[in-house]
């Protein structure tokens, strides 16, 4: 039951992470792609961490793997922001009136 | 069905590799770049589950403390053009 | 099975760092390559040599070959184009203009790091913005390019375009006013 339970999440996780690569090559706004690299791939690695710790219930192995997902979600925001901002104040300037994506 | 997903997972890493290299930008590369290094993350965890030794998920610990500073550093220094 | 995958992919990324003309370009292929390479010593069973490859390739390496770069000058090089209702969103990625690669030629042998910014700003307010050396304006089929006096380098790419006598490039000097 829980293996079935984590084969759920983790197929899950593995459609939101193609979704993720494939909004990469979709959208031509930069600014775009960055919303869908952070936010989906996030909420992918979120799902398949989850999958994990219930595979294996409460154990070290979980343990681990629940730092891991709290040092992630602490980090992944930071460098996102980090390359938005380098592409802002680098001049990286899209069409202002293009608001298709 | 983690080993099927070790395979999804690798093919999405060369997907992205291949971002990396037609990236117009260096922006891309480096958005690229922190999605490889979220997925290898990801491997590492399923490789652990797969051989069943947790002491692989110490060397995950040190990739995910340790992964972001390079891009970071990079971000810094095209946006200060050529400062750190 | 994994491992050919990350086979290619590492030679592919090696071959690129050697190839690439542009130096922080080859910055981000190592990362890549010492990145990968890391999960590829996991595959092999060696997990002592993945921790020291991700702690010392994919960070310290990085910040060293930053370091060491500063000793290349930036290059900004502003591109616009007037016309704004033909500016496609695919222009950044499927066109690149013969021009470029003439001035990418000349900073590689000057030792300058060319940093090439797509805008659809006004040329005025580019110029009033510190840092800029070169803006590429196009006009039907003609480049005009626009430098400073006191900027040498920019002045040495003026002379080398004179000598050759180029007839689609026409060349603006902005002089210093107090």
């Amino acid at each position: 039951m829980k293996i079935l339970i984590s084969n759920i999440f983790i197929i899950i996780s593995l459609i939101f992470i193609t979704l993720g690569v494939f909004g990469v090559f979709r959208y031509k706004n930069f600014y775009s792609r960055i919303l869908i690299a952070s936010y989906v791939d996030t909420v992918g690695f979120l799902f398949m961490m989850v999958g994990v710790i219930i595979r294996y219930g409460i154990s070290w192995f979980s343990a681990k793997v629940l730092l891991i997902v709290v040092i992630v979600v602490l980090i992944n925001p930071v460098v996102t922001h980090s390359i938005g901002r380098s592409a802002y104040h680098g001049g990286y300037r899209i069409d202002k009136e293009d608001n298709s994506d | 069905m983690i080993e099927i997903a070790t395979y999804i997972i690798s093919f999405l890493v060369m997907i992205t590799a291949i971002k990396i290299i037609m990236g117009p930008t260096i922006w891309d590369r480096l958005l690229a770049y922190n999605l490889v290094m979220a997925k290898i993350l990801m491997l590492i965890v399923l490789f652990s589950v797969i051989i069943e030794k947790s002491y692989l998920l110490d060397i995950a610990i040190t990739y995910s403390l340790i992964g972001f500073i390079s891009t970071l550093f990079i971000a810094k220094f095209v946006k200060d053009r050529g400062k750190i | 099975m994994i491992e050919k995958i990350f086979f290619v992919i590492l030679i592919v990324s090696a071959i690129m760092a050697v190839q690439t003309p542009k130096m922080r370009r080859a910055v981000v292929y190592l990362a890549v390559f010492s990145a990968l390479s890391a999960f590829v010593y996991i595959l092999m069973g060696a997990p002592d040599a993945a921790l020291a490859e991700a702690v010392i390739g994919s960070t310290i390496s990085t910040i060293i070959y930053l370091a060491a770069l500063q000793k290349y000058k930036v290059f900004m090089i502003y591109l616009l184009d007037e016309k704004q209702d033909t500016h496609h969103r695919e222009h950044i990625s499927h066109r690149k203009d013969p021009i470029l690669t003439t001035i990418e030629d000349f900073c590689t042998k000057r030792e300058l790091e060319p940093l090439i910014v797509y805008t659809v700003d006004e040329l005025d307010f580019i110029k009033e913005k510190p840092g800029w050396d070169l803006i590429v304006t196009k006009v039907k089929n003609r480049y005009v390019l626009h430098g400073r006096e006191q900027n040498y380098h920019a002045m040495a790419l003026k002379d080398e375009w004179e000598k050759e006598k180029k007839k689609k490039v026409s060349f603006v000097i902005e002089k210093e006013h107090e």
